[in-house]
């Protein structure tokens, strides 16, 4: 489903991602852990199209199409998203018209009907179910007045309107009390199946008790150093991530 | 160096009145304005001096489906119409006046009401040139009087400009609302052609008595080739509220005045405003709030959208006396530029001589915000879509605070994203 190879990344000049190889299958979820600056955040902005990246070396292929010649728009349309890491505030624009014209949009790409605001209003309820989140959010302007909490449920709720191919969840558990991280990663285990992929980018294991990764991968200054199974995050819990560095230095 | 009264009137925008501004010594004081003078200087005015307008004498037959669009269904029985500044009763709907007193008069027919000419008069010292025109020229005035304890729903005044001759319109209306009493006015220019280059010249007094309510909603959507001038003259007395929403879309120059005096405590006027422009087109917007009595408040939110090459600017005056201690007084002047060449000037303008005022102001110009753009574009949104999308919901909180549905639906229809 998405393949990337020796993908270098630049930001204002400075070099961020330094060759990333990844492979993700559909039905699978990794997990990319780092230390804070590794670069990790970097790489799920790129392949969701933020304009502040730019891939100077390498390859993206998402279903075999080049996906770094794509615009954002046209990312989200072919069934990228990404959960952002800090949601963005739209005074007023209401959650129901944000939602209703996102998901129209990908649904015209994808050779579908629109659905008008009662067709909507019917589907988008059931996907509230998903996050247990409260139909009153949806006449608020986005993330307009939100806690930290509710939007990153609100991301979650995105996901489960767009019924996205591959999911990029960026840093989807930071600022969540325990209940708001189970009810995000319950949404999230809800939405994953056989047919899309999760790539989710966290600094803690704890996220990884609730949605559990088939691949870990560790990255350091702009690689993904290390991959290994779910244990590999347990170990990065217990010891942190100087025992990595060390093996990166040993060659 | 004094300009002879000769070259005072030869400008070919004063040809049609130049009888009546002959005898007028009032007008014939003044010089025309220009950018030396301090309330002129962001913009230029020869192209209003140089239009060729006459002023109509008869009102033009208009088809009444033609006007369908702007019918105000709040207003019904409620409704005067103006075919290029000329009472138009075939047009007019007074079928259900209620207590109201809605009359259109001639200005040389003598009586006129309590106040009338004194609102406007007092606050500018006879020293504005544009009103000082309109008290010379207009020649028919609308008196929209309520007494006391009154609630007299929606009046509706249209004026409308037709294709043909350039005209010179001048609408003065004098507005008055007795004790207790509630009133929704419902102003609005609209032109019938694309390209017949009009000019108005309004004034507009409004006298609000006192725990009286006047909500005062200004819509002016007149063709590009237009010139629009006018001022809004305010008294607000003890305990009442007077908001107005102004919503600037059209002419390829427009200037609006507005003049608050507060003088009772408890009152709050609220003067609210959207220019969304594009082309080549000037919206200037001067406001005075002056807080001559203690305990009173104002509000102020005025939003530009400009784009292309247009230029908006905004000067929001207020002063809080000595005497107008605990007064609340907020404006926030926000601008959205959605080209490189399009232009702001904004002046926000507090002279505050009292010392135990809440006063906050502010003023932000900026372009659309590239994370809400990337944020929505992430969602398969594109970024046309996605731009017109923040326009909206940025020229929506204005629209939002116009009180008449009718009204405040057609306007949103106006600017929605689906329009671009």
């Amino acid at each position: 489903m998405l393949s990337i190879k020796n993908l270098h990344v630049a930001a204002e000049n400075a070099k961020i991602l330094r060759g990333v190889d990844l492979e993700v299958k559909p039905g699978e979820i990794h997990a990319i852990m780092g230390l804070n600056g590794s670069g990790k955040s970097t790489l799920v902005k790129t392949l969701a199209g933020h304009p502040h990246y730019e891939a100077t070396a390498g390859e993206v292929s998402f279903e075999g199409e080049d996906l770094l010649d794509l615009e954002p728009d046209e990312r989200a349309k072919k069934g990228v998203f990404l959960a952002f890491q800090y949601p963005v505030e739209l005074p007023g624009v209401s959650n129901m018209v944000f939602l209703r014209h996102a998901l129209n949009s990908i649904r015209a790409e994808r050779g579908e009907d629109e659905l008008d605001p009662l067709e909507f209003d019917d589907y988008v309820r059931e996907c509230l179910k998903v996050v247990d989140m409260n139909p009153a959010f949806l006449d608020r302007s986005v993330n307009v007045d939100f806690s930290g909490g509710e939007k990153k449920r609100n991301e979650i709720l995105q996901m489960a309107v767009l019924r996205p191919k591959l999911a990029l969840l960026d840093e989807t558990d930071s600022g969540l009390d325990i209940d708001a991280l189970r009810t995000v990663a319950d949404g999230v285990n809800q939405l994953a199946n056989e047919d899309n992929a999760v790539v989710l980018v966290t600094h803690y294991q704890r996220l990884l008790n609730h949605i559990e990764p088939d691949f870990v991968h560790v990255m350091v200054n702009g690689k993904l150093v290390k991959s290994g199974s779910k244990e590999l995050a347990l170990q990065l819990e217990e010891r942190g991530y100087d025992w990595i560095l060390k093996e990166i230095e040993e060659g | 160096m004094t300009t002879s009264h000769e070259e005072k009137l030869a400008h070919p925008l004063l040809q049609s009145v130049k009888d009546k501004l002959a005898k007028s010594d009032a007008f014939l004081a003044l010089d025309a304005p220009g950018r030396k003078d301090e309330e002129w200087r962001f913009v230029r005015l020869d192209n209003v001096f140089k239009a060729n307008v006459s002023v109509a004498t008869a009102a033009a037959d208009v088809p009444a489906a033609k006007l369908a669009a702007h019918n105000v269904p709040e207003a019904k029985g409620r409704a005067l119409v103006f075919v290029d500044g000329v009472f138009s009763k075939e047009l007019s709907d007074t079928s259900a006046l209620g207590d109201i007193s809605l009359e259109v008069v001639a200005s040389d027919s003598g009586d006129a009401p309590k106040a009338f000419g004194e609102i406007a008069a007092l606050q500018l010292g006879g020293e504005d040139y544009f009103a000082a025109l309109n008290a010379a020229t207009y020649a028919q005035r609308v008196d929209v009087v309520v007494g006391k304890d009154v609630s007299a729903g929606t009046v509706h005044l249209l004026h409308v400009r037709t294709a043909g001759e350039g005209r010179l319109v001048t609408p003065r209306v004098f507005v008055s609302v007795g004790m207790g009493s509630k009133l929704t006015l419902v102003e609005e220019h609209v032109s019938l052609d694309a390209d017949t280059e009009h000019v108005t010249n309004a004034l507009v007094e409004v006298e609000v008595a006192e725990s009286a309510t006047v909500q005062h909603v200004k819509v002016q959507d007149e063709n590009l080739a237009s010139h629009h001038i006018a001022r809004t003259a305010l008294r607000v007395a003890e305990g009442s509220n007077y908001t107005s929403v102004t919503v600037t879309f059209g002419a390829a120059f427009s200037r609006h005045d507005l003049h608050a005096e507060i003088l009772g405590g408890s009152s709050i006027a609220g003067l609210h405003g959207l220019a969304k422009i594009s082309g080549r087109q000037v919206a200037d917007t001067h406001s005075v709030m002056n807080h001559a009595h203690p305990h009173a408040e104002s509000d102020q939110l005025h939003k530009c959208v400009v784009d292309d090459r247009a230029h908006a600017v905004f000067n929001g005056k207020i002063f809080v006396r000595q005497i107008a201690q605990q007064t609340n007084a907020f404006q926030l002047n926000r601008n959205l530029l959605l080209s490189d060449r399009a232009k702001v000037d904004t002046k926000p303008q507090l002279e505050i001589f009292a010392d135990d005022v809440k006063c906050t102001h502010g003023a932000t110009i900026g372009q659309l915000d590239e994370d809400q753009l990337f944020y929505l574009q992430a969602r398969g949104i594109p970024a046309s879509q996605a731009a017109n999308l923040l326009t909206y919901a940025f020229a929506a909180e204005v629209v939002e605070r116009v009180p008449v549905l009718s009204v405040r639906k057609r306007l949103a229809a106006r600017i929605s994203p689906a329009n671009g």
